[in-house]
């Protein structure tokens, strides 16, 4: 208390001090209050005087200014080394992650004590979005591209700083744009939806992690105005209830209405019988009495008349009013009244029974129109709100462009003037899982095609034309990337696996001159499938639409066979689907008088898939195959309305399977199943064969020349995946060895691209690596290995391998 | 006398001693009679009419006994004894030829009875000729299998009593292996 009490001493204090305390009393003002750079440069605020002098801060400020700007250049680019960290990681638990944390933290309160609040804006927006990032708030991928944007949005306004000594507030305003524009809510944390997100988020993070590995706990955003859409579509789905319901009744009502002029019908029938015994009985006694009256006062008066004519009254027709029965009649008669005869009242109630039901059918065939019409809607709306249920994780595909344009200009530099980038399509909304895995192939394309074109083709100035193009037809994505030079094979192998993964399939054309394009197209949501039901042998099997490019028909003469192999008109090539799915061959072909294929979109020749029938289209939920009974091809099943399990097929993946499986020497049957041509024979291996030892590791590349050379085989070697890729240029080679860590291009890349040029028919490739897990023998087996061998492996083993691929191959 | 079946927990305070030890006895036996109901389970086997001759299939491992799918689909490079795959209860299942693996011979169609097998949360589909009665195994009575190595736990009186996590880790294991090695 007492020293709350003592005049502040402001002599005691050193400039030093002074600078924290006002550095202090600055964070702890609102940021409005807080100068700007421009205005720290100016006389100071008279708030501050009672720290220093004037001309102490002027002479502070600067210092401090020089200060910081070299400080906040440190601090960018160790945000530079963290984020690339990050980016190499891919995890949330990455050191790079650490390191960002603790130098935007340090930058926001720094860059706020100095008065360049743009800068500590900006570094809070990324302390904001690692927070999201953290919370599973937004996708990595997303916060990757939004941290690396706000660290040159840093860097354009220190450099501001620096050219025209004041902050410029652009780039912050900028950077905030782009966050809108991609649904980046900074704020977000302050409001409630928000919040329910993230700890429902977080909920299902704790849940979902035990289960998944690290590099899946990043929960996709849900974006918050597809949310809203659905929210309002779903109310209006539970708003068709009550009209649901009303139809419902209305029907029912009607079916009652129906029943009821039913019973009254059936009522009458034995009303019917009786009256037709009656008239028996009457007729008999009209024939004696020759008059028949309708009462007994027109009976005395017809027997008066008779009397006094002679002459007989007869009936006019069979309709006329029939007498009622003995005791009806007295009780009529007592009331000397005419009365309608029964058959005539039968008939009235007769009239009306059948009118009744009439008018109760036309009833209920209006209420099930309008019950039908209810539903109508009510299925649209359904559909309307699985839409949006799956709009709720896409994400426009501007921020996979941005992703890419970064990457092109890291890899250009200064040579970046030299490549035009054109996008277009930036607002398809493309699901997030599919984008994620889109990515790094897609990067890995557009970075080759970039490296070549700008370092590896002749003519130095040559502009480069990169473009894409994305754009969104009912369930189907397509993509469209073209280059005005060729695109790597390599580049391209990679691409087309992840394509075949999504379901979807790659095309591409060589526009010569104007250079090359990719068409990519896949279902937009990978649950739902809408393909085609086409009929083998007797199975019903899904082609997804964004495989198939047309249907050929080929009218068949009546009764005329024809060789099953005997390709269509225009078409190169043609398999039977039933043969690549190795089914039993039933030949019904004879009586068909219709061929049907399906032309798919492929890269490279044209590849046509026949099948017995095209039954039609469907739309059905996808059922994941358990491990045990997935196929290669098969890529999940479907279960229609009757209960029938359909195989989803991945055409494109069948048949280049069946053309990996030929180049391996084997031949298909005819059934369709695969089988090797010829039992290997037992005798020795044929000598001086070519072997490539590609390993980065020098001791092993020695020992294992040296076994391989004292078995007789000419041995070369590599030591990364470029001089890999040089000496199969150069050598005929009969094996590689290859490791996968190896520094350039690693053993899968080598792979890769050996499988896309396809010039390497006969190698036999052997991954001898330190991984032992199943899913690297797994990604080897789909990238075309013929064997693996893991480190340290035994010599023998080695040996008897490598011999064993080299005599099959001979043979 | 309050109804001690249905007595409410709340209830509990209110009731004399004589009553709630009434009561904690009445509840003993109810407790008692459904863990002895559970071990009956346990031992309860579903005899099955196999070419071969007869063997007991655990009950507490069969979700359905169900008709035979009218359709299959068949899937590519799969074990001659699995006839395809077949939906139930929206899963897609493999639907195994019991008689075919077992013992080589084979009813060749979907005639017999379906069983719905499952085991450590894999499903599949047996497809038996036919089932006979409910038989009730006394374990100490069963005697050491002497064939189907790894897939019967024994004999009990003179069908093969089977050891369903082997045999189905057995069926799992080959048709997965078939679709590497065809």
């Amino acid at each position: 208390m007492d020293d709350e009490k003592q005049p502040f001493q402001q002599n005691e204090l050193t400039p030093e001090d002074l600078e924290v305390l006002r550095a202090f009393h600055m964070l702890e003002e609102p940021a409005s209050d807080t100068p700007t750079l421009q205005e720290v440069s100016q006389p100071a605020s008279p708030s501050h005087q009672p720290y220093e002098t004037q001309s102490a801060a002027t002479m502070t400020d600067e210092d401090m200014l020089v200060f910081f700007t070299t400080e906040a250049d440190e601090d960018i680019t160790s945000m530079r080394l963290a984020l690339q960290q990050l980016e190499q990681d891919e995890r949330l638990d990455s050191p790079g992650l650490v390191a960002l944390k603790r130098i935007t933290h340090k930058m926001a309160g720094t860059a706020a004590a100095i008065g360049c609040d743009s800068m500590s804006t900006i570094a809070r927006h990324m302390e904001a979005i690692i927070k999201l990032l953290e919370g599973g708030a937004i996708v990595f991928l997303t916060g990757l591209i939004a941290l690396t944007h706000a660290v040159q949005a840093l860097e354009l306004t220190l450099e501001s700083i620096a050219t025209h000594g004041y902050e410029s507030k652009n780039p912050l305003l900028e950077l905030e744009e782009e966050y809108m524009a991609v649904n980046i809510d900074v704020h977000a944390k302050s409001t409630p939806e928000h919040l329910l997100l993230e700890d429902t988020a977080d909920a299902l993070f704790h849940t979902a992690s035990q289960h998944m590995p690290g590099t899946y706990r990043n929960l996709p955003p849900v974006n918050l105005r597809h949310l809203h859409q659905l929210v309002l579509h779903t109310e209006k789905l539970i708003e068709l209830h009550t009209p649901l319901g009303n139809a419902q009744k209305q029907v029912e009502t009607a079916l009652y209405e129906l029943h009821a002029a039913q019973a009254r019908l059936r009522r009458l029938e034995p009303l019917l019988s009786t009256l037709s015994v009656s008239l028996n009985t009457t007729s008999n006694t009209m024939a004696a009495n020759t008059v028949h009256a309708s009462s007994s006062l027109v009976a005395r008066i017809l027997q008066g008349a008779v009397k006094r004519t002679g002459h007989i009254h007869q009936p006019e027709s069979a309709l006329r009013p029939q007498p009622l029965p003995v005791r009806e009649t007295v009780l009529w008669d007592e009331m000397e009244i005419d009365r309608f005869a029964e058959a005539n009242v039968l008939a009235h109630s007769f009239t009306e029974a059948i009118a009744d039901v009439a008018t109760a059918t036309s009833q209920l065939h209006l209420a099930f129109e309008q019950l039908n019409a209810i539903i109508t809607r009510q299925v649209d709306q359904a559909n309307i709100v699985r839409s949006n249920a799956h709009l709720l994780s896409s994400t426009p595909f501007s921020v996979l462009l941005t992703r890419l344009q970064q990457s092109i200009e890291l890899i250009a530099g200064k040579q970046k003037g030299r490549v035009q980038f054109e996008v277009s399509g930036e607002t398809t909304e493309i699901d997030q899982d599919i984008l994620e895995t889109l990515t790094p192939p897609l990067l890995e394309l557009v970075q080759s095609s970039t490296a070549e074109g700008l370092f590896f083709t002749q003519g130095d100035e040559q502009r480069l034309r990169i473009w894409l193009n994305a754009h969104a037809i009912s369930n189907e994505v397509s993509i469209e990337i073209g280059s005005s030079l060729p695109i790597s094979p390599g580049a391209i192998a990679g691409l087309r696996e992840t394509v075949y993964e999504l379901y979807g399939s790659i095309s591409l054309q060589d526009q010569y001159l104007e250079g090359m394009v990719l068409h990519l197209h896949f279902p937009r949501s990978q649950r739902i499938i809408q393909g085609l039901l086409v009929q083998v042998r007797d199975q019903g099997i899904v082609v997804p639409f964004s495989q198939v490019k047309r249907i050929y028909y080929q009218k068949q003469k009546p009764g005329q066979a024809y060789p099953q192999d005997e390709p269509f008109a225009d078409l190169p090539g043609i398999y039977h689907l039933s043969s690549l799915l190795g089914f039993s061959s039933v030949n019904k072909l004879a009586a068909k008088t219709l061929r049907t294929a399906l032309l798919l979109q492929v890269d490279g020749p044209q590849v046509a898939i026949e099948v017995d029938e095209v039954k039609g289209e469907v739309e059905l939920v996808m059922k994941p195959l358990a491990t045990h009974l997935r196929r290669p091809g098969i890529a999940a099943t479907a279960i229609d309305g009757s209960g029938n399990v359909l195989l989803v097929v991945n055409l494109p993946e069948i048949v280049q399977l069946k053309q990996a499986q030929r180049h391996d020497g084997e031949i298909v049957t005819g059934t369709g199943m695969l089988h090797h041509e010829i039992a290997l024979p037992e005798h020795t291996a044929k000598l001086r064969q070519k072997i490539l030892i590609a390993d980065d590791s020098v001791y092993i590349r020695r020992s294992v020349s040296h076994t391989l050379s004292r078995e007789g085989y000419d041995v070369l070697e590599a030591e990364d995946g470029i001089q890999t890729l040089e000496q199969l240029s150069k050598e005929a080679l009969d094996l590689l060895l290859l490791d996968i860590e190896m520094p350039n291009l690693n053993g899968y890349d080598v792979l890769k691209i050996i499988r896309a040029q396809q010039r390497f028919p006969g190698l036999k490739i052997v991954l001898l690596t330190s991984r032992s897990s199943e899913k690297h023998k797994q990604r080897a087996r789909e990238l075309g290995a013929h064997a693996y061998l893991t480190k340290p492996c035994p010599q023998d083993l080695l040996l008897e391998t490598i011999r064993s691929l080299l005599v099959k191959d001979e043979v | 006398m309050l109804p001690l079946q249905s007595l409410p927990a709340y209830s509990l305070e209110q009731i004399s001693d004589e009553e709630f030890w009434d009561y904690a006895r009445e509840r003993a036996n109810v407790v008692s009679r459904d863990s002895s109901r559970a071990e009956d389970d346990q031992d309860q086997y579903l005899e099955l009419k196999l070419s071969s001759g007869s063997c007991l299939f655990p009950l507490n491992a069969i979700l359905e006994v169900v008709p035979p799918p009218h359709r299959l689909a068949r899937l590519p490079v799969i074990p001659t004894w699995m006839h395809g795959v077949a939906a139930w209860r929206g899963e897609t299942i493999a639907v195994i030829d019991l008689d075919l693996y077992l013992s080589d011979t084979s009813i060749s169609s979907l005639d017999g009875i379906l069983l719905v097998a499952n085991h450590a949360e894999l499903t599949v589909g047996l497809l038996v000729p036919g089932i006979g009665p409910i038989i009730t195994v006394q374990l100490e009575q069963m005697l050491p299998s002497t064939t189907q190595a790894g897939m019967a736990k024994g004999i009990y009186a003179g069908a093969s009593v089977l050891d369903i996590p082997a045999l189905l880790a057995g069926i799992v294991q080959q048709i997965e292996r078939a679709a590497l090695y065809g």
